[in-house]
């Protein structure tokens, strides 16, 4: 077996979405049958009353309750997508995958305990945002009677995910308006000459609605292992943590766009040589960071064998001792590393330290943004969503002063963000 | 037109040096001294309306009623920029500098710059909250300065936004910015990552900022004499939140009484902090705050006694300034009451 493993990207551009008689794609325009799409997502008995909106980039619109982000995807060869999420386990990374780019999947809902996005489709807020620009299919969901948070967690993603795949499967026996090959062909002889760079993918573990699901499982039941890159841009890793604000987690649409990753790919065979990825969940104790980060390190070391890595967080404070620790484990084995990291700075930016734990080896650190920082936004015409949301107070449709933190990837930890901060 | 109002000390103003220091203040309707540069610089457009003068032992010797006296003679006459100094090295001078600088700006919503040498005291108490064009030690650098604060002053006054300290020459603020770069965080990462492997130079966008280590308190030599308390970042708080302690990003911190309780019950307590599944505290709050196993310590005579309250705040996406003043506010409360040992449990 010395054949790479190889997945083709069949991206179907979305310039307009609609709803109409029958959920079909053509020339660019996704129509969407609401009614079918409804049913689907009522399958699931744990949801209560379901809504489909649509919101399109330059609508005076704000989106509200944003819990996590997909694309619509399926797999030709299954038909199915998010594997380990949905039907039979398929190994992902391999096979064609259509994607419908410039559309996305959202999931929202509310209950105490859940921490929302907000999104603008217009205005001073659509330009912190990739989310803004896309042709956003919403799935609103209440949770049925008796139904906790962990549940109704739960079946948002599946109705996100069930969304997600549903309108995939428009393109199926379609034209794809590009290909994009993946294939990390390290057999050529001058890609080892290149410097073999990794990349550490650390996933947040905090229990029950607090992390993501990789091949379906939480990510709290794996050790540090070893992933190739197809297959966490098709669809291995999925969003799962409600309970958690949105600057401080990965959206599915992060993770299958995952920039780290794919700018390490592009260059591939060129500049570097791509080596692989190492997933580590992010544990509670130290002794368990610390066996953790020994771990990871090990298999970029001595496993990869990689000369820099690339260490992305995802989480809040605490996830800075993961980051930290794995910086030094990495840099103590002669790995050069870069971490990406945010900032809490308070409302000014003005807090004396900008992170909760330090460590002399992270002296190359990249930052994407204060979560504190406060924007203004204008008032918009319509809401879809709920009327309320946790921690901002006033009318959602109103001039809003709220920290760029509700914005999903206005901050983003694993890097799909242009947002930093300048010393002054 | 573009008004100014210019500050100056005792020497710069024109009255006299050391001798002439706690001379009160008077304002004059024209440019002194380094003003008429200022007016020079504004080539027509605009020009010193008024100058204040004090003495800097006037100044700074009168604490609060002698910095409102002067600061009180600037908006007599309607203007749109305060400029102060430069002061240099001068420690009294940079104090009203910034100082006035700081209450025009926080108080009449108007720019306000000064300038002084880095090294001069002011500085630290004054680079947040003003801004200070960074000067040469003495006057010698008088023709630099004064055209650097006034134009940092009109771009104040215009509403532009403000660039680098080395674009502008003011002295660094500890203040950062959000601001979008031309290229994605991840490709950024991606360059310094092939710089460090090629031994390039390379820069951090978050340098290191210095490890902030606690030397832990000596042990308490006669614990069946001490009084012990309990203090927690975990959100601990009685049912429904009486007091609105915030969930994330405490400000401040509450104290509950327990005197007569022999543990927390969960029907009386809950943990609002969101940085945690709160499942298990809320279950049994003792496994927060362990007050059964210190009650029964307490009445074996481990120690001599619980101190009534316990103290709680939430350490969760808390900015490192506001933790730091709760614990030092949470710490002389305990000293002041005589406690001898605290037991922090942390989430």
């Amino acid at each position: 077996m010395d054949e790479a493993m190889k997945l083709e990207m069949c991206y179907f551009d979305v310039s307009g979405v609609q709803f109409g008689p029958t959920t079909a794609y053509s020339d660019g325009l996704l129509t969407i049958n609401k009614k079918e799409l409804i049913g689907l997502v009522a399958q699931d008995k744990r949801l209560g009353a379901i809504n489909v909106e649509i919101a399109c980039p330059g609508e005076r619109t704000r989106i509200t309750n944003v819990l996590d982000i997909s694309e619509p995807r399926v797999k030709v060869e299954n038909n199915d997508y998010f594997s380990g999420m949905l039907g039979e386990i398929h190994r992902a990374g391999e096979g064609k995958t259509n994607v419908l780019r410039g559309a996305a999947v959202l999931e929202i809902g509310s209950i105490e305990g859940f921490y929302g996005g907000l999104i603008d489709m217009a205005g001073s807020g659509s330009s912190l945002t990739p989310y803004s620009k896309m042709h956003n299919v919403c799935i609103l969901a209440t949770p049925a009677p008796d139904i906790g948070t962990v549940e109704y967690g739960l079946a948002l993603k599946g109705a996100g995910l069930k969304t997600s795949v549903y309108l995939g499967r428009a393109t199926r026996g379609l034209e794809p308006t590009s290909v994009e090959t993946f294939n990390l062909d390290q057999t050529s002889a001058h890609v080892a000459d290149l410097p073999g760079v990794g990349y550490l993918f650390q996933l947040h573990s905090h229990g029950d609605s607090r992390e993501p699901f990789i091949y379906g499982d939480n990510s709290r039941r794996y050790y540090p292992t070893i992933l190739h890159p197809n297959e966490i841009v098709d669809g291995a890793i999925v969003c799962g943590h409600y309970n958690i604000s949105t600057s401080i987690k990965n959206s599915t649409y992060t993770i299958l766009n995952h920039p780290v990753i794919l700018g390490l790919y592009r260059r591939h065979g060129k500049e570097l040589n791509f080596k692989g990825v190492v997933i580590s969940s992010e544990p509670t104790s130290l002794a368990e960071i610390k066996r953790t980060s020994m771990m990871a390190a090990n298999l970029l070391k001595h496993v990869l064998r990689v000369d820099g890595v690339i260490v992305t967080k995802e989480g809040g404070g605490h996830t800075d001792v993961d980051l930290m620790e794995n910086c030094d484990a990495c840099e103590s084995l002669g790995i050069k590393t870069v971490l990406i990291d945010n900032e809490w700075l308070g409302p000014e930016g003005t807090s004396e330290l900008p992170l909760l734990a330090v460590s002399r080896n992270a002296d190359a650190m990249i930052s994407v943004g204060n979560v504190d920082a406060m924007i203004e936004l204008p008032s918009m015409e319509r809401i879809i969503g709920w009327e309320t949301m946790p921690e901002i107070a006033g009318d959602l449709r109103g001039e809003l002063y709220i920290p760029i933190r509700f914005i999903p990837n206005g901050i983003s930890q694993a890097g799909f963000t242009y947002l930093t901060t300048e010393g002054h | 037109m573009i008004r100014v109002i210019h500050y100056l000390n005792q020497f710069f103003g024109q009255i006299g040096g050391e001798e002439k220091a706690g001379i009160g203040p008077k304002i004059t309707n024209s440019a002194v001294g380094p003003g008429m540069l200022i007016d020079r610089l504004l080539e027509g457009r605009g020009k010193v309306i008024a100058t204040v003068i004090c003495g800097d032992n006037y100044f700074t010797e009168n604490g609060e009623e002698g910095a409102e006296e002067v600061f009180l003679l600037i908006p007599r006459q309607e203007f749109d920029i305060f400029i102060a100094g430069p002061a240099f090295n001068a420690g009294r001078y940079g104090l009203a500098c910034g100082e006035l600088c700081k209450r025009v700006t926080e108080r009449l919503g108007l720019p306000a710059v000064t300038g002084m040498f880095p090294e001069n005291p002011a500085v630290e108490l004054y680079k947040k909250s003003v801004y200070i064009i960074g000067t040469t030690g003495n006057a010698a650098g008088m023709s630099k300065a004064i055209p650097r604060m006034v134009n940092l002053a009109l771009k104040l006054l215009r509403g532009e936004p403000v660039g680098k300290p080395e674009q502008e020459g003011y002295i660094p603020q500890g203040i950062k910015k959000n601001v979008l770069s031309d290229k994605l965080a991840s490709e950024r990462a991606i360059e310094v990552l092939f710089k460090k492997l090629r031994g390039e130079p390379f820069e951090t966008e978050i340098p290191f900022r210095g490890l902030d280590l606690v030397p832990p308190a000596p042990p308490i030599e006669r614990l069946e004499e001490a009084t012990i308390a309990l203090v927690t970042e975990g959100g601990l708080v009685p049912k429904g939140n009486p007091d609105g302690l915030e969930s994330a990003r405490a400000t401040r911190y509450a104290r509950y009484l327990v005197k007569d309780l022999e543990m927390l019950g969960s029907d009386g307590f809950q943990s609002i902090h969101r940085g945690f599944d709160t499942t298990f505290i809320n279950e049994d709050p003792n496994r927060l705050i362990p007050l059964d196993a210190l009650r029964r310590m307490e009445r074996d005579g481990a120690f001599k006694r619980l101190f009534p309250h316990f103290f709680v705040t939430t350490g969760v996406a808390t900015t490192i300034d506001n933790a730091k003043k709760i614990g030092k506010k949470i710490a002389t409360e305990l000293v002041s009451a005589g406690v001898s040992g605290a037991i922090v449990t942390s989430t």
